[in-house]
């Protein structure tokens, strides 16, 4: 009977202490999960194999940065973005990057002004400069390429960041709808030969949200990793 | 008993009327809107499959021919023709900025069996993803071209996006994902204007 009240306290006790317990693992894992989710997110193509070349100067391209709301408001520049500071990080960070796999770099055509209203001259080279960093040579861009691609011993790389504003995401605990947010950041870069103006490498990758920074942790690391497959110089 | 009965059936004939009337399509703001654009000069519109223009291009989706088959849909709501082509015509870029131009070079070379009009979709991003649930994105964008006159009469953009908790959303991720595609192709369509039948 002692025994049948001892066995009889467990039977009562034990069943409540593992219902805690597994509701507590059960959270806290509901909960890693939901923090895993909500860190930032990066796309980008799978690593490939690193080629060498020949060359190994490399001009770098003023980066171009563009701003777009997904909500269509028709704006083509935001005050809340500091872009002068991303575009010296993102320069800082590709000079790094290219400095630890042996290139000697350059960068040509320095001038920075950012303003809502560009002129036409302005706004066609950012269009070739875009459409570089994707590794794309229009016909249009070819005397632009040609321009800045005088020494036929080096390469010329093209950065872009593209940012897109959309819109922030919800819960509806009604319902149990989530919603993901919809901002990104963009960042592309190509290297292109002088000699023959082809494309060498190019990679791009998505950063799931808005840098605040050129110090942004997400942001190096996305810049870090869109270099991770970058050639090699002999 | 009858006046019951009728002031029923006014409320019926009252409340289809609302319903029916939310059930045609709409047209929102687009992007992009040319003067040249006169639905009624429109006879028929070429869709081709969507162009891929997201960043990894490798990662596997298979959704083509309901992003085509949904905007062929929405196009037909708004009292267009349309002509489905199950390839994508030679020499169209897979650049947006390419595409996104008023007077494209690159238009004159491309050649489509028959129709003026064609109407280029991309696909730009897509993620579709388990957190605690599941959560889907899709944007897409879309560009209409006027091939004799080689100008771009129309672009717009739509991005979609649904998601749901729990573990109950984790099971759902495939519907999760449909929506997210059906809610980015009826919003990048929502912009094309409608078509008065004759």
């Amino acid at each position: 009977m002692r025994g049948g009240g001892k066995n009889m306290i467990c039977f009562y006790a034990s069943p409540p202490q593992n219902f805690k317990k597994n509701l507590g693992r059960f959270l806290m894992a509901s909960f890693i999960i939901f923090l895993a989710g909500c860190s930032a997110r990066t796309t980008v193509q799978p690593l490939r194999p690193i080629v060498r070349i020949e060359k190994n100067s490399i001009n770098i391209l003023k980066p171009v940065l563009r701003f777009e709301d997904l909500k269509k408001e028709k704006r083509s520049y935001s005050d809340e973005i500091n872009y002068s500071r991303l575009e010296r990080g993102l320069l800082r960070l590709t000079k790094s990057n290219l400095a630890q796999k042996g290139f000697s770099v350059e960068v040509v055509d320095q001038e920075i002004s950012y303003s809502e209203e560009k002129s036409d001259l302005t706004e066609s080279e950012d269009l070739f400069k875009l459409e570089l960093s994707k590794g794309y040579v229009s016909s249009k861009a070819k005397p632009y390429l040609q321009q800045k691609c005088q020494n036929p011993n080096k390469m010329l790389l093209a950065l872009a960041i593209k940012i897109y504003k959309g819109e922030s995401g919800a819960w509806f605990p009604n319902t149990g709808t989530i919603l993901p947010n919809t901002h990104k950041s963009c960042i592309y870069a190509a290297l292109i030969d002088c000699s023959s103006h082809k494309t060498i490498w190019k990679n791009a990758i998505i950063l799931r949200e808005i840098p605040d920074d050129e110090d942004d942790e997400d942001f190096i690391k996305a810049v870090t990793r869109l270099f991770a497959d970058f050639p090699t110089p002999l | 008993m009858r006046n019951i009965m009728n002031r029923n059936f006014a409320l019926f004939i009252v409340i289809s009327i609302f319903l029916l009337s939310g059930c045609g399509p709409t047209v929102t703001k687009s992007v992009y809107l040319s003067s040249d654009f006169e639905p009624m000069q429109i006879d028929s519109i070429v869709v081709p499959l969507p162009l891929d223009l997201r960043i990894n291009t490798n990662e596997e989706f298979g959704y083509w021919e309901k992003i085509q088959k949904g905007a062929i849909n929405e196009l037909k709501q708004r009292g267009y023709n349309v002509i489905k082509l199950s390839s994508i015509p030679e020499n169209i870029p897979s650049v947006d900025e390419e595409l996104n131009q008023i007077h494209p070079p690159w238009l004159k070379e491309v050649k489509i069996p028959s129709g003026r009009y064609l109407l280029i979709i991309g696909l730009v991003d897509f993620e579709s993803r388990f957190t605690f649930g599941s959560l889907a994105t899709a944007e897409l964008t879309g560009y209409l071209y006027d091939l004799n006159k080689e100008l771009m009469i129309w672009h717009n953009k739509g991005v979609g996006r649904d998601g749901q908790a729990g573990i109950a959303g984790m099971l759902l991720k495939p519907l999760v994902t449909d929506t997210a595609i059906r809610s980015s192709i009826s919003l990048l369509m929502s912009g094309i204007p409608i078509k008065e039948r004759d």
